[in-house]
């Protein structure tokens, strides 16, 4: 199995310090567990990203158009922004979006034809914490969710969502302050085995997967 | 006309009412990035005739990644 690694487009200038160690180890267990690893670049992953949200926004204000007219005060603050962008899209920006969607995707087909599946960070940090959401420490947050962009950045799923492909996110180890960061495996359309395979190789040879959070473990106490 | 103008007439055609001036301005700062971006979806010359209808061609090549040991 030839697995291709992105590193080029995955670590952003916020994402946490540990993400970048935590990811090569990783990669070194795939090869341990017999894969054969190759550099990759995915091709159009800006295009994407601008695709990407030009379908959201889009798609969202035409799903939650009504309510957001009527309720917009009962949408999160950083929901009603993102959505609200959908009114300034026009019809031929979101038709230009899914041609360049079919493009990287027909550009994806050609890498695939030299790996199996493509493996990189799922989150430029770890999983926001519990105690975040209460309402007495939402205010940082908040802060967060108002810088749309900076928020965004984070996020690594949106080229899968835009070109289509399958891909699975599991545990690969943790943040210094103990939050689970996440691999992200891509394959080919229809080709869910191969990631699942490879996803049960990785969770075989390590136990993120196993862990308890404190939360939980407090729980069960 | 400027972008926060533009913003600001586009919102109310869509019915929407954004009363609070800083989160208008975080809308107006949010859009400008992704407006660039669509821009230059229209720069490449090859994605003009491209089509835009999604397709999905299966061809999966079915690895059994644990007989491979």
């Amino acid at each position: 199995v030839t697995i291709g690694v992105e590193r080029a487009h995955f670590f952003p200038p916020n994402a946490d310090p540990e993400l970048r160690p935590v990811f090569d180890a990783a990669v070194a267990a795939l090869e341990e567990r017999g894969a054969t690893v190759v550099e990759v670049e995915l091709p159009r992953y800006e295009e994407m990203l601008v695709a990407n949200m030009v379908t959201i926004v889009s798609e969202a204000l035409a799903y939650h158009g009504n309510d957001l007219r009527e309720r917009w005060g009962d949408f999160f603050a950083a929901t009603r922004a993102s959505f609200a962008q959908g009114a300034f899209v026009t019809g031929a920006d979101y038709v230009q979006a899914q041609r360049a969607r079919r493009r990287a995707q027909r550009e994806l087909a050609d890498l695939y034809t030299r790996v199996d599946a493509i493996v990189s960070p799922t989150c430029a940090t770890g999983a926001i914490p519990y105690d975040a959401f209460n309402p007495e420490q939402a205010s940082e947050l908040d802060e967060l969710f108002q810088d749309l962009n900076s928020l965004f950045s984070l996020f690594l799923t949106p080229y899968w969502d835009c070109v289509g492909n399958p891909a699975l996110a599991i545990p690969m180890g943790f943040t210094e302050a103990g939050m689970p960061l996440s691999m992200q495996i891509g394959g080919r359309p229809f080709d869910e085995q191969t990631i699942l395979d490879v996803g049960h190789a990785f969770q075989s040879a390590t136990d993120w997967h196993a862990r308890i959070p404190a939360l939980l473990q407090k729980v069960a106490s | 006309m400027n972008e926060t103008e533009k913003i600001e007439i586009l919102i109310e055609a869509a019915g929407l009412q954004v009363t609070d001036p800083d989160e208008l301005a975080a809308i107006v700062a949010a859009h400008a990035p992704l407006r660039a971006g669509i821009a230059k979806l229209y720069e490449d010359p090859a994605l003009r005739y491209e089509d835009h209808g999604l397709k999905f061609e299966a061809d999966p090549d079915l690895t059994d990644w644990r007989a491979a040991g």
